[in-house]
C-alpha cells in the first residue's frame, strides 16, 4: 500500500463559518496503480490533492503514506516526505526561469544534500529517460509547452518517489502535446511508477486504471476499468 | 551555501536597473562614508607628517622654564645646568628605540650676529657635533661636511643649508666665500640639504606657524666654536633620532629623564630638560579634525539606513513577485530554514555588492577631494573591509523580515497565485 485515507475529512473557515469541503473521504492506493481523481471544479479535488501531497492538513481522518501515518508531523519533517515520496506535476510547469532543465530536473536533490556531480549525472538520467536528452541546457523558454511539462515530470520523478502526484498535467497543453505527456505518464506507470491524476477530463481519466469520480466533496463511484 | 550565492548574483544581474537602484543608498552612503574617513586619515597623516617633517622621527630635548624653552640669548646660563658630556650622549643614544643622538646649541633670528659684507642674516646659528647632520637627515650637498681635524684645531669653517645659501649668496656658489659671524670670519666649506626633501604644505597663515616656523635657513659651525659666538659651557639642545615615528615619545621622554639626573637646580626653579613632544601636538590637532568629521560619518550613516529600508521593499516586492516559485520549492521538498536562507542570502549579497561599489566609489570620490581641494587622503583597509561587513549586516537585517516573509508562506496559498 503505498497510500491510505480514511474518513478525512476538510473544512475550511469562512468567516465564522465552517464550510465543509471534503466529506469522510477514503482512498487507497496500492503500489503501481494508476488512479484518475476526477471531478468538476470546486469539487475538492484540488483540496483532496494537496492532503494527499503534504502540503494540507484535514480537519480529522487518518494519512498513511508508505505506512507512515502523517498525523502531527512537523513542517520540516513533510517537507522531507514530500521530497522523498511524492512527485509533484503541476498543470503549469512551474520552472525557474533562470535555471536550464538539467538545474531545473535536479533542483529536488539539492534538498536532499545530494553532492552536485551526483546531482546533475541522475537528472540527464531522468532527461533523457523522458525523451529530452538534447535539451539539457535549454533554459524553459527555450522550451515548447509540452517539452516544459516533461521537465517538469523528470523533476517530479528524479528522487525516485513513492507517488506521481499530477494535477491536470495537460490542461495548459495542445492535444498533440498533451498526448505526448499522457502517453510519458502511460509509459512511467509500465515501469512501475504509481500515479495519481487529478483532472476534470474524463478523457484523460480514461488513461488510468481506477477511476474516482468527486462530486461535492465526496467520492462517489470507485472502480478499475 | 556557495550556490545560492550564485543564483544570488545571476539574479541581481538578471534584475540589473532594479538592483543598482535598490543598492543606491547602500552606495551612496558607503561612498559618502570611505571618503569622509579616507579624508580624515588623509588630514591627519598630513598633521602627523608635516609636524614631524620629511620622517626622520626627529624628537628635540630641550631646556625648559616651565613650558616654554629656556632662551640662552636673553638670559644668563641658569646655575646647575652643566654641559651634557660625551658618555651621556652615548647613554641617550642608547636609549630604547632611538638610534642616535647630537648634542648643539643655536641662536634664532638674532640681528647682528651674522654678517656677509653688509648684508646681515637672521637665520639660526648652530653650534653642532658630528652627528647632527646624520641624526637630523642631512647630506652634504656642495663642498664637504666637519671633519675632525675642523673640531680639535678650531678651525673657523661654517657650512649653510640651502635656504641659507640661497639667501646670502643668490645664484652664487658659496664655497670658499667668508661669512662673518660675530666679527669673526668663517670660511664656508659645504652646502648640505635634506635627504628626502620635504615640502610642507602651506595655504594659511596659521599653516605657516604650525608647520614652517622658522625657516629661514641655518648656519652651521663646529660646536668647539660656540665659546667664540656665544658662551662658554653653554648647555646644549639633544637632537634624538628614534626608530619609528610611534617611539618618539618614549624616547624623548626617557632621554629628558637621563639628562634631568644631572642636573642640580633648586628645587622650586622648576627648569628642567623636556622633549618637545611633536606628536603630541599632532595628536590635538588630529583631535580636532575628527571630531568635525565623525559628525558627518553620523549623517552619511542616515543614508545607509534609508538604503537599507530601501533593501528591505524591494526583498517584500521579490517575494510577492516570486511567490510561485516559492510555493512550487516548498512543494517540492525546500524546508522553511532552506527560504529564509535563500533570501537573506539574496538581500545579503545585493548589499554587500552595494557596499563593494561603494567602497570603490567612494574610494575615488576621496582622490577627486584631494585633487580638488589639495588635501591628501589615505585608504583606511580597516575601514573598507568594515564598510564591505557593514553592508552585508545591512542586507541581513533588513532582509530578515522578507525572508521570514517568504519562509512562513503557505504553499497551497502560493501555488493558487498566478
Amino acid at each position: 500500500m503505498v497510500l491510505e485515507l480514511r474518513d478525512i475529512c476538510k473544512d475550511y473557515a469562512r468567516g465564522k463559518m465552517k464550510v465543509p469541503v471534503l466529506h469522510h473521504i477514503d482512498l487507497s492506493v496500492e503500489e503501481g496503480e494508476y488512479v484518475a481523481i476526477m471531478g468538476p471544479s470546486g469539487s475538492g479535488k484540488t483540496t483532496l490533492m494537496n492532503l494527499i501531497g503534504c502540503l494540507d492538513v484535514p480537519t480529522s481522518g487518518k494519512r498513511i503514506l508508505r505506512g507512515e501515518d502523517l498525523d502531527g508531523l512537523s513542517d520540516d519533517r513533510l517537507a522531507d516526505l514530500r521530497n522523498r515520496e511524492i512527485g509533484f506535476v503541476f498543470q503549469a510547469a512551474d520552472l525557474l526561469p533562470g535555471m536550464t532543465a538539467l538545474e531545473n530536473v535536479a533542483l529536488p536533490l539539492t534538498y536532499r544534500g545530494v553532492k552536485k556531480k551526483e546531482r546533475l549525472q541522475r537528472a540527464k538520467e531522468m532527461l533523457e529517460r523522458v525523451g529530452l536528452g538534447d535539451r539539457l541546457d535549454h533554459k524553459p523558454n527555450q522550451l515548447s509547452g509540452g517539452q516544459c511539462q516533461r521537465v517538469a515530470i523528470a523533476r517530479a520523478m528524479v528522487g525516485n518517489p513513492s507517488l506521481l502526484l499530477a494535477d491536470e498535467p495537460t490542461g495548459a497543453l495542445d492535444t498533440q502535446s498533451g498526448e505526448q505527456v499522457m502517453e510519458l505518464f502511460h509509459h512511467l506507470n509500465q515501469e512501475g511508477v504509481t500515479i495519481i491524476m487529478i483532472t476534470h477530463s474524463s478523457e484523460v481519466a480514461a488513461c488510468a486504471q481506477k477511476t474516482y469520480l468527486i462530486r461535492d466533496g465526496r467520492i462517489q463511484t470507485g472502480g478499475s476499468r | 551555501m556557495i550556490e545560492n550565492i550564485g543564483l544570488s548574483i545571476q539574479g541581481i544581474w538578471n534584475h540589473k536597473l532594479r538592483s543598482l537602484l535598490t543598492m543606491l543608498g547602500i552606495i551612496i552612503g558607503i561612498a559618502s562614508i570611505i571618503a569622509i574617513v579616507s579624508t580624515i586619515k588623509g588630514t591627519n597623516e598630513q598633521i602627523k607628517q608635516q609636524l614631524i617633517g620629511a620622517g626622520n622621527n626627529v624628537v628635540t630635548v630641550q631646556l625648559s622654564q616651565g613650558d616654554s624653552p629656556f632662551e640662552m640669548q636673553y638670559t644668563a646660563k641658569p646655575d646647575g645646568v652643566p654641559v651634557i658630556s660625551e658618555d651621556t650622549r652615548t647613554r641617550l643614544a642608547q636609549v630604547d628605540g632611538a638610534v642616535d643622538a647630537s648634542l648643539y646649541t643655536q641662536r634664532t633670528y638674532v640681528d647682528g650676529l651674522i654678517y656677509c659684507g653688509n648684508t646681515g642674516f637672521s637665520g639660526t646659528l648652530r653650534g653642532i657635533d658630528s652627528h647632527y647632520f646624520g641624526v637630523n637627515g642631512y647630506n652634504v650637498y656642495l663642498g664637504r661636511g666637519f671633519s675632525q681635524q675642523d673640531y680639535d684645531s678650531y678651525k673657523k669653517v661654517a657650512i649653510l643649508d640651502q635656504s641659507a645659501a640661497g639667501s646670502i649668496f643668490p645664484g652664487q656658489n658659496p664655497l670658499g666665500k667668508v661669512i662673518e659671524i660675530k666679527q669673526e670670519p668663517f670660511t664656508i666649506i659645504g652646502v648640505v640639504a635634506l635627504s628626502s626633501t620635504y615640502e610642507p604644505k602651506v595655504e594659511t597663515l596659521e599653516d605657516y606657524y604650525t608647520y614652517v616656523g622658522n625657516d629661514s635657513g641655518a648656519v652651521y659651525i663646529p660646536s668647539a666654536q660656540w665659546p667664540l659666538v656665544a658662551q662658554f659651557d653653554e648647555p646644549q639642545i639633544v637632537d634624538i633620532q628614534a626608530a619609528t615615528t610611534d617611539d618618539m615619545t618614549v624616547v624623548g621622554k626617557d632621554a629628558a629623564e637621563i639628562i634631568n639626573a644631572n642636573l642640580t637646580v633648586k628645587q622650586d626653579s622648576n627648569i628642567a630638560y623636556k622633549s618637545n613632544d611633536v606628536l603630541e601636538r599632532a595628536r590635538n590637532l588630529q583631535q580636532l579634525a575628527n571630531a568635525t568629521n565623525q559628525q558627518l560619518v553620523w549623517i552619511a550613516s542616515i543614508s545607509l539606513l534609508v538604503g537599507g529600508i530601501g533593501v528591505m521593499n524591494i526583498m517584500l516586492v521579490t517575494v510577492t513577485e516570486r511567490t510561485r516559485e516559492i510555493g512550487l520549492k516548498k512543494a517540492i521538498g525546500a524546508r522553511r530554514s532552506r527560504i529564509l536562507w535563500q533570501f537573506l542570502t539574496e538581500a545579503a549579497v545585493l548589499t554587500s555588492l552595494g557596499g563593494i561599489i561603494g567602497v570603490l566609489t567612494g574610494i575615488g570620490l576621496a582622490q577627486i577631494v584631494s585633487r580638488v581641494s589639495g588635501s591628501p587622503t589615505a585608504i583606511s583597509v580597516p575601514a573598507t573591509a568594515l564598510a564591505v561587513v557593514f553592508s552585508m549586516l545591512i542586507g541581513i537585517v533588513f532582509g530578515l523580515m522578507p525572508a521570514v516573509k517568504a519562509a512562513n508562506l503557505n504553499p497551497i496559498e502560493a501555488l493558487r497565485r498566478e
